[in-house]
């Protein structure tokens, strides 16, 4: 038999005129056609698919061969882009991967270019022009955005509609003098809540845009790069590159910055900014590539078959469909019309009034993220009216009009006068129009959505209100809330995703669920992120899925989101069996259909059918709780502070939010929004309210200023917090008595002497050790260690504490992205060798990798650190040596042992491994230094402890709550834990967290003996130190601890329970369910900050902070009563 | 009811409203007493054993290798005695149910398995077995470990699955590599003998060497599928063998006039049996005479080495590397259907080294442990029991190191000599220190750095394609150095790809992007070849169809040194055997 592979080259059989380069990306289909012989661009064309790739290649093909005269057999086709894989087969073109075809395109047409950046609408890449200086083959290395489309052209669309620019605008926005604000680049959906918080500052959506450019240049270069250099001259491809002047901008202004800090030469009279540039067919260079690469392939490949199976296939797009598809939301008419008759809402009719008529009422106003509501409500509590309007950017502007729109129900339809006796708000902008228009309550939003169900229903068990932009999942035990889960930083799935995806079909969301309910199937969607729900539907549309089956599905996703991305509840019997359904996007019978299918299935083995109602006005449900609120306090005897109808009409406002608006009160210097409000004609309405992201900065004067900070202090004082006091008291020197063996005079060997120079050396020689990781539990350890060996402590540097300054300006080396406490020590070591070292030179950097810890547990299976804490010393070295070894650069020393500090002897040998070429240690010295440094470390977490124990006791003593943040040493880092706890501190209650909790055997015997005695009494455990009886693979040390403390913290009648926990954290995950169930078991409130990352996102932290701060408020007057009542 | 308290920051008069409901509170209170009293303390879920009455009656799933693997873990498991199923593999559904069962943000590989399982369970249910039976008469039988990533706490995390999908009652029976068999009864259900123990062994090197073999031959075969059948065939072969075989016992197999007197000399007889049934496993003559056929089978597939391949190593996670679906993204089939060699890792490397790791450890601590740790200077006794102790562990596990290496090796020679030994696992944890230290546990670090440095200085394959699954602490972090790797070997094409359990067609985009470059690489390669062998296409191809032993998959290609492809390297020794500077080699087991 012929070898295949060597069988002779075929011919084209015809005569090939033309070449033909398609690049069917995720958003736009790009195609140049060429003339075969000369390579002259005869026809070219990019167009929008808005998700129809396969319809939009026909039309490409139908001109093309109209216009430019392809035709089978005179043209071959080369397709790329990352919908073009499944394409190509259909017409005879051969596929080319677009990243190969990119780079193609540049070495022919830009051989001077070192660095591409392609942007496209869900995709990023970067690819580098490297060459071999000893082979001289230039290679290249390439990355792409794999799963996550943040950073990407996506982006920019959704933000661009969210800031109402036009179309037409966007390209000349500018980014180069215009005001840069933080804005998360790493996701889309992040990126939009922070912008969302900035257009309600009030900031000018050019500043927006621009911020947005500088968050996705910075999203690229820290993580798309993967460390790496990206070097003139610098090519940027792809549409946001080629369009928009201010994404150019932005890369023109950060790259250089790289330059400058890593000390690139750049080409002599050249301006950097003139080194990154835009190529005329920037659009094209993949549809070009593939071309460059089919004149490399010979014989047939890529000879144009023709339109058919590509007609065929969009005839009949269901034939690729995956068969593992499912049914649509209804089985069959009969059930769709059963559901319909249960849970179509009633039409909501508004009250008819008299002419005349005085009509008294109580107005509820929701100031939402997505949109504003306002519900009229009669003294006995019947909806009067409603009035809604999408937010429009001012949360003034958007009341003034849903209020009118109230008032004109009443007064101008029906000639009615309506006498307002009280108003309550909720909502995101709450306070701001409690102070505005003298509204009587501001109502947290949880608490809004809890009243306005209490209200409808007789006790219901789960309230799920979903929104645009939060689900909240609030859970009830007879008529009080017990429980509640909030979406953390991420909207994934929301309301406003499925009406965006709808509106993206053309459908308007009023029609979602109509288009869903014709779905005969419907693909089957994975659930919790919404950029890869998008890449899924994407992928679908391309499989021939129409847009009414998507919706269907992505109706399906809902629940799940709800449930088990936010809720995490797959059991769902435990949460309760009477669900009530509100929040706007409950309007959507698809999402209504999906989430009582889901919960009966949760249920079925059971036995037991859910209760699952839909509130009757779903989309006011927290402005009727706030108007209840109002209600409540006007039945109270209260008169309403209300501003009144008239007025609100005269509302004249002016926003400022610039330099001057700046606050100087802190060395944060963060920017605020000064909203200067005037009531009336005259100046006696006017008020100033301030928007600032603390309390410092909520004032305009030096002497407030200091009456908030005495107010602080006291407070602080009153309520001491552990994780604080830990994060500063462990980096303190320790002065222990010395551990060094007396020099010799003489030596009469060459590694004596050796010896005695390095051990002189010692008070000289300064060591920098990075502010990271298992450090926030060691340093005292570490310290002692040094200093008993001659180090003197001021020579012991730290890097500076974790800001996110910080981590902007040292984090760009890497080239993973792991948790953001790993990720951090990055920019540690960059502030180390740039800052501290620039200061005063560094002789060493020691930077231990932590294999194993040390416990006070007993009976558990191992003390395991965590591998990624563990070689993050190693990841943090390649950063900083891969492209030039920035350490041998300065003559520091890298010192980064393996440690076992479980093994004190092996430890021992370890560190005398490490040290002893650099401090010319002996063995017996560094023993005793060892002792010294274990002994250290004992005193300063038994003086944590001690000073936790006193607090434990004054809280017991006050019957007071406390909160024991159940999170690693590491959390203790106030940029890590966004300074939460500090919050709650102020917010009046004390701190205390897993390490720092008593649990000396003999000093807090009493202690341990009331919390686990009965425990180990009943045989349950052996010790009071114990956790075998909630935890058996107890492996890592710092998971050991955690649940640990939480049974400590289940136990003690004076704690509740914050945890706290990265994202990515791997040793975290598998514990969650145990430390949940731990302490909710017994009663103990517990809420949770989990995916912590670098991410700060404000708006749903405030909503955290302030709905626990409520519960527990209810939580501790539930226990004063029933201590009250309880009998004697 | 209505909440009746004030939001935060405000004072109300809630005494007020308070002392007017104070009997409702009371019997609120009352109906809820632990909201207010710490009582109710969580346990975690009593295990329940399985023991060996119930052994006839229950069935034990097993899964997470391929299935080439499984149906040798079924063979043996059958051979003793017990009944099992192999789960099928995990693919995307399965992933939804972990994720849906599983705590949140786990690795992938655990949403994948746990899934998986639960997937069979609920396919049982469909078919009508209720909850209960299906806890009565199924048992899961998985791999433990004692970290230090998540795969340590696995245990804790399928029990949480199961019971979260409403099996409470389901039982684990774990097998740990140090521990041998964990089973929570006196008298276990899994109980795992001698002939257990050495099946496992067998299993795993056949599982490995088959698995490797039919990736190196399917891309060359001429008749497309021949390969699958050949393997096929020979896995049924060779499980029936492993299931059948008649074990070792020494009263039955010794002569008449040495059994007598065996019977009474029991100690002796114990040692006589455990020699002959290692013996007897390892080196039997069915066994041999089983390998062999399996070989023959396969060499019946007829293969074209001149196929321009560009080779694809693989490394990573263990279980991303390993697993043949959507849990790495179907990666394996995918770079077959876009023209690569995959050379994908063995389990038996894992094994390698785990025993590398524990002689290391043991090492780093010589002189610190010991029955006498505090021995002073003179006590020479002591020291000499403390050394004694430390060398006997130590040749132990060196001896174990080199017994496995050394039968690896065997079955790879048996089965045609085509799949390469285990590696040094000395040499990649040189190869990885500068890097990624090779003590640092969670071995898919350091192991990723050795391989990606090793096969590329090797000139062994085009490209490296590290497969991690999403969350993977080890391997992510070894990323974070291989940047740095790829920087000092500027031939090197390596791509990390995270498996997630999304994003499919993404991987498969940047695999193409880096595969594009291994093409072009191995493409240069074999034109550099055909030039070095001075022969024309035409030349080669009718010698090699003269020749039949050259199409074979078993032919002995000789490799270059710094050539990875395997058509370079076959038209090299062609060219050489037309020019007669070299014979026809000798297929395996031919004489």
């Amino acid at each position: 038999m012929m070898p295949a592979n060597l069988q002779p080259g075929g011919q084209p059989s015809s005569k090939i005129h033309f070449l033909v380069g398609v690049d069917v990306g995720s958003t736009t289909v790009k195609a140049v056609v060429v003339a075969a012989e000369d390579g002259r661009i005869l026809w070219r064309e990019y167009r929008r698919h808005d998700t129809r790739q396969a319809g939009m290649l026909r039309e490409f093909l139908l001109r093309m061969e109209s216009e430019a005269g392809i035709a089978p057999g005179n043209c071959r086709i080369f397709v790329t882009g990352s919908g073009g894989h499944a394409l190509a087969a259909l017409i005879g073109a051969r596929f080319v991967q677009e990243v190969n075809a990119v780079a193609l395109a540049v070495e022919k047409l830009h051989p001077e270019a070192q660095s591409v950046i392609e942007l496209g609408g869900q995709d990023a890449k970067i690819i580098l022009f490297k060459t071999d200086i000893s082979s001289g083959r230039r290679r290249k290395i390439a990355s792409m955005n794999d799963k996550c489309a943040g950073g990407t052209g996506a982006v920019i669309d959704k933000i661009q509609a969210k800031l109402n620019i036009p179309a037409s605008d966007l390209p000349e926005l500018a980014y180069r003098g215009v005001r840069i604000h933080p804005v998360a680049g790493k996701c889309g959906v992040f990126a939009e809540t922070d912008i969302n918080g900035l257009q309600k500052q009030g900031l000018p959506p050019a500043e927006l845009m621009a911020s947005l450019y500088d968050a996705i240049a910075l999203q690229n270069l820290t993580v798309l790069t993967r460390g790496h250099t990206l070097l003139p001259h610098v090519l940027l491809l792809g549409g946001p590159n080629a369009f928009l002047r201010g994404m150019r901008e932005a890369w023109q202004h950060n790259i250089p910055l790289l330059w400058k800090e890593r000390g690139i030469e750049l080409p002599p009279g050249h301006a950097a900014e003139d080194l990154i540039q835009a190529p005329p067919d920037a659009l094209y260079f993949a549809a070009l590539g593939a071309i460059e690469f089919g004149r490399g392939e010979a014989g047939e490949s890529g000879r144009y078959l023709g339109r058919e199976p590509l007609e065929r296939f969009l005839e009949d797009g269901s034939q690729d469909r995956k068969i593992a598809s499912k049914p649509g939301l209804c089985a069959s008419p009969d059930e769709l019309q059963a559901f319909k008759v249960r849970y179509q809402p009633a039409p909501f009719i508004p009250a008819a009034f008299q002419r005349g008529q005085r009509v008294e009422a109580f107005i509820g106003l929701d100031g939402g993220s997505t949109s504003t509501k306002a519900v009229l409500l009669s003294p006995d509590g019947e909806v009067l009216a409603k009035a809604y309007r999408l937010s429009g950017g001012n949360p003034i502007a958007d009341s003034m009009e849903v209020l009118g729109d109230l008032r004109r129900q009443v007064e101008v339809d029906s000639g009615a006068n309506l006498q307002i006796l009280g108003l309550g708000t909720t909502g995101y902008a709450k306070e701001i129009l409690q102070q505005v228009l003298g509204a009587d309550a501001a109502l947290v939003e949880t608490v809004a959505h809890t009243e306005s169900a209490l209200h409808y229903f007789a006790d219901p068990q789960v309230i799920v209100d979903v929104g645009g932009q939060d689900i909240k999942l609030i859970l009830l035990r007879s008529g009080r809330v017990r429980d509640f889960r909030l979406n953390a930083q991420c909207s994934a799935g929301n309301g406003y995703f499925l009406q965006s995806t709808a509106e993206g079909f053309g459908i308007p969301v009023e029609r979602y669920a109509e288009s869903a309910f014709a779905a005969k199937s419907m693909p089957s969607f994975g659930y919790g992120c919404a950029v890869f729900l998008q890449s899924d539907i994407v992928n679908y549309q391309r499989q021939g899925w129409q847009a009414a089956e998507i919706l269907a599905g992505l109706a399906t996703v809902l629940p799940r989101n709800v449930f088990l991305h936010v809720a995490k509840a797959p059991n769902l019997t435990a949460l309760g069996s009477r669900f009530i359904l509100q929040g706007g996007t409950q309007k959507n019978l698809a999402a209504v259909k999906a989430q009582v299918d889901f919960l009966r299935a949760g249920f079925r083995s059971t036995g037991i059918e859910p209760e699952i109602e839909v509130h009757p006005h779903c989309g006011e449900a927290g402005a009727i709780g706030a108007g209840f609120e109002a209600m409540r306090l006007w039945r109270l005897g209260r008169a309403t502070s209300f501003i009144g109808m008239d007025a609100v009409s005269r509302i004249r406002y002016t926003t400022t939010c610039s330099e001057e608006t700046r606050c100087r009160f802190c060395k944060n210097a963060c920017l605020r929004t000064f909203l200067d409000v005037q009531i009336g004609g005259d100046e006696t309405g006017s008020q100033r309210i301030i928007i600032a992201g603390c309390e410092k900065g909520a004032v305009n004067d030096i002497a407030s200023v200091r009456g908030i900070q005495a107010h602080l202090d006291a407070a602080r004082a009153a309520n001491p917090n552990l994780v604080e006091r830990a994060a500063s008291e462990v980096w303190r020197p320790r002065h222990p008595e010395s551990a060094a063996a007396p020099l010799p005079a003489r030596a009469w060997s060459a590694a004596g002497r050796r010896r005695i120079a390095l051990a002189g050396q010692r008070s000289q020689l300064r060591i920098g050790i990075p502010r990271v990781l298992s450090m926030y539990a060691y340093a005292p350890l570490f310290s002692a260690y040094f200093e008993s060996l001659g180090v003197r402590a001021e020579n012991i540097v730290y890097s500076d504490v974790t800001t996110g300054e910080m981590y902007r300006t040292g984090s760009s080396r890497g080239s993973i992205d792991p948790c953001f406490p790993s990720k951090i020590a990055i920019a540690h070591f960059h502030n180390l060798l740039f800052k501290q070292h620039g200061r005063k030179p560094l002789n060493a950097i020691f930077f231990p990798m932590f294999d194993v810890l040390t416990t006070q547990l007993v009976n558990t299976k191992a003390n395991n650190a965590c591998p990624t804490a563990s070689v993050t010393p190693e990841t943090v070295e390649a950063a900083f040596t891969k492209e030039t070894d920035l350490l041998a650069e300065r003559g520091i020393q890298y010192i980064h042992p393996l440690v076992n500090l479980t093994h004190r002897k092996l430890f021992a040998r370890q560190m005398l491994q490490a040290w002893e070429p650099v401090l010319g240690l002996g063995k017996e010295e560094n023993d005793r230094a060892i002792a010294i440094g274990f002994r250290e470390q004992e005193r300063f977490e038994s003086s944590l402890r001690r000073q936790a124990r006193e607090v434990l006791d004054q809280l017991e003593k006050e019957d007071r709550l406390g909160i024991v943040m159940l999170g690693r040493p590491y959390h203790h880092d106030p940029g890590i834990n966004h300074e939460i706890m500090a919050h709650f501190q102020k917010l009046g209650y004390p701190i205390f967290s897993q390490s720092t909790l008593p649990m000396d055997p003999d000093l807090d015997a009493d202690l341990l003996e009331r919390l686990f005695g009965e425990d180990i009494r009943s045989g349950v455990i052996d010790h009071a130190l114990e956790i075998s009886d909630v935890w058996k693979t107890a492996f890592s040390a710092s998971s050991n601890h955690k649940l640990w403390a939480a049974k400590f913290t289940a136990r003690h009648p004076n704690l509740v329970a914050v945890e706290f926990s990265s994202f990515k954290c791997g040793h975290d995950a598998p514990i969650y369910s145990a430390i949940e169930q731990i302490v909710e078991r017994s009663g103990t409130p517990f809420f949770s900050f989990r995916d912590m990352d670098e991410n700060c996102p404000a708006h749903s932290i405030r909503l955290r902070f302030e709905t626990i701060d409520y519960f527990l408020k209810r939580y501790q007057e539930d226990r004063m009563s029933f201590k009250a009542l309880s009998p004697p | 009811m209505r909440l009746d308290c004030s939001f935060a920051g405000e004072a109300l008069p809630l005494q007020e409203e308070l002392q007017r409901s104070v009997p409702a509170e009371r019997e609120q209170l009352v109906e809820a007493p632990s909201f207010h009293h710490k009582t109710g303390h969580y346990r975690r879920p009593v295990e329940r054993p399985f023991t060996a009455e119930e052994r006839n009656q229950v069935t034990i799933l097993f899964g997470g290798f391929t299935w080439k693997h499984e149906r040798f873990i079924e063979a043996i498991l059958h051979a003793s005695g017990y009944r099992c199923q192999m789960l099928p593999t995990p693919d995307v559904e399965s992933f939804t149910f972990g994720r849906e069962f599983g705590n949140n943000g786990q690795c992938n590989p655990t949403y994948f398995t746990i899934g998986n399982l639960i997937k069979f369970l609920r396919s049982l249910e469909d078919q009508g077995y209720s909850r209960r039976e299906i806890e009565e008469k199924y048992i899961f039988f998985t791999a433990g470990s004692c970290g230090p990533c998540r795969f340590g706490m696995y245990e804790s995390e399928y029990r949480l699955a199961l019971q979260n999908a409403g099996y409470e009652r389901f039982r684990l029976v774990l097998y740990q590599a140090e521990q041998a068999i964990k089973a929570a009864a006196d008298n276990p259900g899994l109980k795992f003998t001698l002939d257990f123990n050495l099946g496992a062994l067998n299993m795993l090197n056949l599982g490995d060497v088959i698995n490797d073999l039919s990736y190196r031959i399917r891309p060359f075969e001429t008749v497309p599928g021949s390969t699958d059948r050949a393997i096929e065939d020979v896995v049924n072969r060779l499980s029936h063998f492993l299931e059948t075989r008649r074990k070792f016992e020494i009263l039955e197999r010794a002569p008449r006039w040495l059994a007598a007197p065996l019977r009474h000399t029991p100690r002796l007889t114990g040692f006589l049996n455990v020699t002959g049934k290692i013996l007897d496993h390892l080196y039997s003559a069915e066994f041999v005479a089983e390998m062999r056929e399996a070989r023959l089978r396969i060499e019946e597939v007829e293969v074209d080495h001149t196929r321009v391949k560009p080779v694809v190593k693989i490394v990573g996670e263990f279980w991303a590397q390993l697993t043949e679906g959507d849990g790495n993204f179907n990666m394996f089939s995918f770079l077959e259907s876009e023209g690569a060699q995959v050379h994908i890792d063995s389990i038996g490397g894992w094994i390698s080294y785990l025993l590398r790791q524990s002689r290391i450890s043991m090492e780093a601590k010589k002189g610190l442990d010991g029955p006498y740790p505090e021995a002073r200077g003179w006590e020479l006794g002591k020291r000499l029991t403390n050394a004694w102790k430390y060398r006997r562990k130590w040749s132990l596990l060196r001896l174990s190191e080199v017994l496995w290496s050394y039968l690896y090796a065997r079955t790879a020679r048996h089965l045609g000599g085509i799949t390469p030994r285990l590696l040094s696992q000395r040499e990649l944890a040189r190869l990885a220190h500068p890097f990624y230290h090779s003590q640092a546990r969670g071995g898919e670090g350091h192991l990723e750095v050795g391989k990606n440095v090793y096969y590329t200085t090797q000139g062994l394959c085009h490209m490296v394609l590290a497969l991690k699954p999403f969350g993977c602490m080890p391997s992510s972090q070894s990323d974070g150095v291989q940047s740095s790797v790829v920087n000092r070997f500027p031939e090197m094409i390596f791509l990390p790809v995270e498996t997630s359990g999304e994003g499919e067609i993404n991987a498969h985009s940047r695999v193409q992007m880096a595969l594009g470059e291994a093409r072009v690489k191995a493409r240069a390669e074999f034109d550099a070849a055909l030039i070095a062998s001075g022969k024309s296409p035409e030349e080669i191809r009718e010698y090699v169809a003269r020749h039949r032993q050259l199409r074979s998959p078993f032919y002995p290609i000789p490799r270059r040194r710094g050539i990875a492809g395997q058509a370079a390297n076959f038209v090299l020794h062609v060219g050489n055997l037309i020019d007669g500077r070299t014979s026809l080699a000798r297929l395996p087991g031919k004489r």
